[in-house]
């Protein structure tokens, strides 16, 4: 499969008062043709400022550092703003957490919809645009389109907002969504559908999905491959059913064990202690040591994302000893 | 055990809706909505946001008045407590918020806040310092927490805090709103243990007001499933998951997203269509056949009847009335 987009030792800080906030510390991963790749992790583990980050969108106070951003071959984090407005909302589109905050309420759904194709396509005209929009709005199921696109957000529910949001992401055929949180603020119903319409757009126009989540649920429903960040850092990197399998991560076998399974009857849910550590003044070494029940003094120094079996990636010294010996 | 602790009878409750002379209508947030909960066991009240569960709470705790419908806690009439009795009911009831940012004042101290209880209600608890520190060492926190500020704490801190503050009266029956919503999986597993814990060791009765349906196996005894304003399905929560039979319920348990990339790929999806309709002008007969992919005629003009499928297994659906 071919790689669309490779990020490496990606690295933002931000720099408060408090001292330097290093929210995404030397990531890198890449992105295939057609897949849905996942970022999971708790609050605060830098997953949305690293998908922020892919198209440069990091603002002071924070700062991108070091890494590299390539998408077919062109390292976005070099441009200068004409040519990432030429890439945001065409190539790479997102879709947010809150589709209010989104959406402007003083234009009608129709109306962002159309702006995004007006902006990237020379010479067409909003009235054109518009009936691209029923076109799209058709496309994604929202019911009566020719009316909807004349409605405005506050007219709309939660659902459909969403839907809109989504509706301008696919506007200009994007080969990268970068979906930050989508159902976060959905009721389960109505999240089932986004999931499933994500998907479906997905193949209809062939682009690849970053999803930005901390519901493991989401996770296995709709991702290929999953990348589990914490303070900072991937911690674990593989393909979905062989992370629910046989996660090798210490950080990723509490979470798993932390959540509520609706299917199984737990006695018991195992909690990982303590908090997500201080992002100004993170541990020595391995991050998670201070919450790991298999720290050891080999923890103070960090470990290194290495392969533990194909396409598996973990950084954990537990982890590669068993492959040393 | 089983004892009842609460019954609700028919609760109602309508929100004007103003215009700028007069009512415009009424949003039906809570529409007739009968349960019993035992003592010592957790009631879960499940539904979507709207769904009026959050209401159901309060009214119980007269936090709002019910416009009909009768309350009895532990025998007594809720709806007609007056002054000490109404006193004394507050004491033996807490609720506990979603949002321990905001249900906690930034300008007291946690020493302040947990006093604040034990001062409205004169109780007499001796040493209170000694108190107050024997109940942050019941949910996991400590001595050296005392005189700090709700500000330096994380969110799972917090709603420690909050539960903390629950305990300091001794209650009998606690509203929990949501309590882990707003907090990361790993703290809402520790948050979740802790009132399971509570919950053992003091005997307590919990009506848990949530979304989600993971929570609501590991913690409920009971799951009460709410669609706008009114009970759908009342049952164990064995049974709704194993047995449901409102066709609401089976939607909301198949959209779930599964932990378990096996099962949420072979598992077969109810089709899901739709959204819930405003509970301004809820659509009549049953409220969920617009959504319903059994609908008959009866659906569209008829209230379902309560239907007992078996013992403690009660659904509102035409599908299950014997004709």
């Amino acid at each position: 499969m071919k790689k669309i987009l490779e990020v490496k030792d990606l690295r933002v800080h931000f720099y408060t008062y408090n001292g330097t906030v290093k929210a995404v510390d030397g990531v890198s991963f890449e992105v295939y043709e057609g897949e849905v790749l996942c970022i999971v992790g708790e609050t605060g583990c830098g997953k949305s400022v690293t998908a922020r980050a892919i198209t440069k969108m990091i603002r002071s106070p924070g700062k991108i550092v070091g890494g590299r951003v390539l998408f077919n071959g062109i390292d976005i984090l070099e441009l200068d703003e004409d040519q990432l407005s030429s890439i945001r909302g065409k190539t790479i589109t997102y879709v947010y957490q809150d589709p209010s905050a989104a959406l402007d309420p003083l234009y009608t759904a129709g109306y962002h919809v159309a702006e995004t194709v007006t902006a990237h396509s020379v010479g067409m005209r909003i009235r054109e645009a518009l009936r691209r929009a029923v076109e799209i709005f058709h496309e994604i199921l929202i019911p009566d389109p020719e009316n909807r696109v004349k409605s405005y957000p506050h007219e709309l529910s939660g659902g459909m907002k969403q839907r809109v949001v989504i509706a301008t992401a696919v506007a200009n055929y994007p080969k990268l969504i970068i979906a930050d949180e989508p159902t976060t603020a959905l009721d389960v119903t109505i999240q089932a559908q986004i999931l499933d319409l994500l998907k479906e757009l997905k193949g209809r126009y062939g682009s690849s999905v970053v999803m930005i989540t901390h519901n493991l649920g989401v996770v296995a429903e709709m991702c290929d491959r999953v990348i589990v960040m914490y303070a900072g850092k991937i911690v674990e990197k593989a393909h979905t059913e062989r992370l629910f399998e046989n996660p090798l991560h210490p950080y990723t076998k509490g979470l798993l064990n932390a959540v509520p399974n609706p299917y199984r009857k737990t006695m018991r849910l195992e909690s990982i202690p303590g908090v997500v550590p201080d992002m100004i003044n993170v541990p020595e070494g391995c991050r998670f040591r201070p919450r790991c029940p298999f720290a050891t003094n080999a923890c103070l120094i960090e470990p290194e994302l290495i392969e533990a079996e194909k396409d598996h990636y973990v950084s954990c010294w537990l982890t590669s000893k068993v492959g040393q010996q | 055990m089983n004892e009842t602790i609460l019954i609700v009878r028919n609760l109602r409750k309508y929100f004007p809706v103003k215009g700028i002379f007069f009512t415009k209508g009424y949003i039906k947030a809570v529409d007739g909505v009968t349960f019993t909960v035992l003592r010592g066991s957790t009631l879960a009240l499940v539904g979507e946001s709207g769904s009026g569960k959050s209401t159901v709470g309060r009214l119980i705790l007269r936090l709002i008045e019910p416009d009909d419908g009768e309350i009895l806690f532990n025998g007594m009439n809720v709806r007609k407590l007056k002054n000490t009795d109404l006193l004394e009911f507050r004491r033996r009831t807490a609720i506990v918020f979603q949002d321990p940012y905001s249900s906690l004042n930034p300008r007291m101290t946690v020493y302040n806040i947990l006093k604040e209880p034990l001062e409205a209600h004169n109780i007499d608890v001796g040493d209170v310092e000694e108190y107050i520190v024997s109940l942050l060492e019941r949910v996991g926190l400590g001595k050296e927490h005392l005189y700090r500020f709700p500000h330096e704490f994380s969110g799972g801190q917090r709603q420690r805090i909050s539960i903390a503050r629950v305990l300091a009266l001794k209650p009998e029956l606690i509203v929990l709103d949501e309590p882990t919503s707003s907090l990361d999986v790993s703290v809402q597993a520790q948050i979740l243990n802790l009132l399971k814990d509570l919950q053992e060791s003091d005997k307590l009765t919990y009506l848990f007001i949530t979304h989600d349906l993971g929570v609501v196996r590991y913690i409920a005894s009971m799951v009460a499933v709410m669609y706008l304003g009114k009970i759908v399905e009342i049952a164990d929560t064995d049974s709704i998951f194993s047995d449901s039979r409102h066709p609401y319920t089976r939607m909301l348990l198949s959209s779930i997203p599964v932990p378990d990339p096996k099962v949420a790929r072979a598992r077969e999806k109810a089709k899901l269509t739709g959204e819930p309709p405003s509970p301004l002008n809820p659509p009549p007969g049953c409220r969920f056949h617009p959504r319903c992919p059994y609908a008959m005629d009866i659906c569209r003009k008829e209230e379902p009847p309560v239907v007992e499928i078996e013992k403690r297994h009660i659904v509102c659906c035409h599908l299950y009335v014997r004709r």
